[in-house]
């Protein structure tokens, strides 16, 4: 079975088929290479500091131990976030029905896109085309693999067609300016120019 | 901190900051007694032992494989297994030497996959430098027409530094939220040129948001190098 982004707006279910747009397939790339005096190309390679051998790209592995040299496995592993709290596998969403509403424009100016989809649906609900049509944004969540980290998916129409962008949140937060208490000594009388000792400059 | 120069749309200019949005904090991984786990680098493969060299040193096949059942020639025996910390990065020629000289060259794919063309590679200076005043364009794009066309990939908050320029974003950000619409910002003096802020960066066109609430400001620097729309098959 293809797999495809199943979504529920409003207790109703919708099914899309999808295809990943990069900048690549759009417009072509640009790639840069190392050659040598005879234009052939180079590959990349390290040296480690003592300097004693050239390991060439692919010539090193990463491999998890314990303090005792005892060597895991990655997927014996478990996750902990940055506040020593075990994180949860997240399962991945495709083929599985996620919750959507319908979110405004500045939900989805506050996320960084990291991944577009081009959407064909296989299976769309009336109400559901009629949002896509009236050019609302809809969000859900996504996650192509299993993994920690759920990202957010915004599905919208324009001319072109369906769309959906994957996002992670900015974060961002508004700006204020604050320069304290000015603090101002009271005296009695108004000061005047016989107050201003230039004596003590 | 990174700085940039905007200039509003009375022509005043001024030197801000601008910040990228927060990553995820990376997290650790324990094992399932709970120990905490390190991950290193061990060398699995040297260069004079990669099957390249093992093949460009036998022209018996038949021999070199006798070899690599009886002799494992493959492994590097005093290096494989050895801990690298710090290592500098090199470029291997095909004879497998180290270069000395590195020369770049430039080729464009066409989004077949086509080569296109081939030239000598040539720096790209950054067009967003502090020194510089990106021009206010006064071209006003409706929020709704920038989200149909393109796509925002990344996004960079504006900052003040001072009181001074805290009234300049504020200003900037409130104009921009009664329009209703982005700005399109350019790179150079002119402000025609792509948004490159560092050299050799990727090219991009920005789209300033502004909004504010509260006496306070969000001034947002969308980034995009991509079309909203459908690949052509």
């Amino acid at each position: 079975m293809a797999r495809e982004i199943c979504i529920e707006l409003n207790g109703k279910s919708s099914r899309f088929g999808f295809s990943k747009i990069s900048r690549e397939k759009m417009y072509g790339s640009k790639k840069t290479v190392i050659v040598d005096s005879n234009n052939n190309p180079c590959v990349r390679g390290i040296i480690p500091i003592d300097g004693d051998v050239i390991i060439p790209k692919g010539g090193t592995s990463t491999i998890y131990i314990n303090d005792n040299f005892e060597m895991f496995s990655r997927k014996d592993l478990e996750r902990y976030d940055s506040a020593g709290e075990k994180m949860e596998q997240i399962p991945g969403t495709l083929n599985v029905e996620q919750k959507a509403e319908i979110v405004d424009q500045q939900r989805l100016l506050d996320h960084t896109i990291t991944s577009i989809y081009s959407l064909e649906p296989s299976e769309i609900d009336d109400s559901t085309q009629k949002e896509l049509d009236e050019g609302k944004i809809i969000e859900t969540s996504f996650n192509y693999y299993a993994g920690y980290n759920i990202s957010n998916l915004f599905i919208m129409k324009t001319a072109e067609g369906i769309f959906g962008l994957v996002g992670e949140p900015t974060n961002f937060e508004y700006c204020s300016h604050d320069a304290g208490e000015v603090v101002v000594e009271e005296d009695e009388e108004e000061a005047g120019f016989d107050d201003m000792d230039f004596g003590m400059l | 901190m990174r700085y940039i120069r905007l200039t509003d749309n009375k022509k005043r200019d001024a030197r801000v900051q601008y910040i990228s949005p927060r990553k995820r904090k990376a997290g650790s991984y324990r094992s399932s007694k709970g120990e905490e786990i390190k991950s290193y680098r061990f060398i699995n493969d040297t260069d004079s032992y990669n099957p390249q060299n093992l093949l460009a040193l036998h022209e018996d096949m038949e021999a070199l494989a006798e070899q690599l059942i009886k002799d494992d020639p493959e492994i590097d025996l005093e290096k494989a297994g050895r801990m690298i910390d710090y290592a500098s990065q090199v470029w291997i020629a095909e004879d497998g030497k180290v270069l000395y000289s590195a020369k770049m060259i430039e080729i464009v794919y066409t989004p077949e996959g086509d080569v296109k063309s081939t030239e000598d590679f040539e720096d790209q200076e950054p067009t967003v430098m502090e020194d510089i005043a990106l021009p206010w364009t006064g071209k006003l794009l409706p929020i709704s027409a920038v989200l149909n066309k393109f796509v925002l990939l990344r996004k960079l908050q504006i900052c003040h530094l001072d009181g001074l320029t805290f009234d300049f974003l504020y200003g900037m950000a409130k104009d921009l939220q009664e329009e209703k619409s982005m700005l399109f910002l350019g790179g150079g003096p002119t402000g025609k040129e792509p948004l490159i802020f560092q050299r050799n960066g990727t090219p991009l066109r920005g789209f300033l948001e502004g909004r504010v609430k509260d006496g306070s400001y969000l001034l947002v620097l969308h980034l995009s190098n991509l079309e909203l729309k459908q690949v052509p098959q």
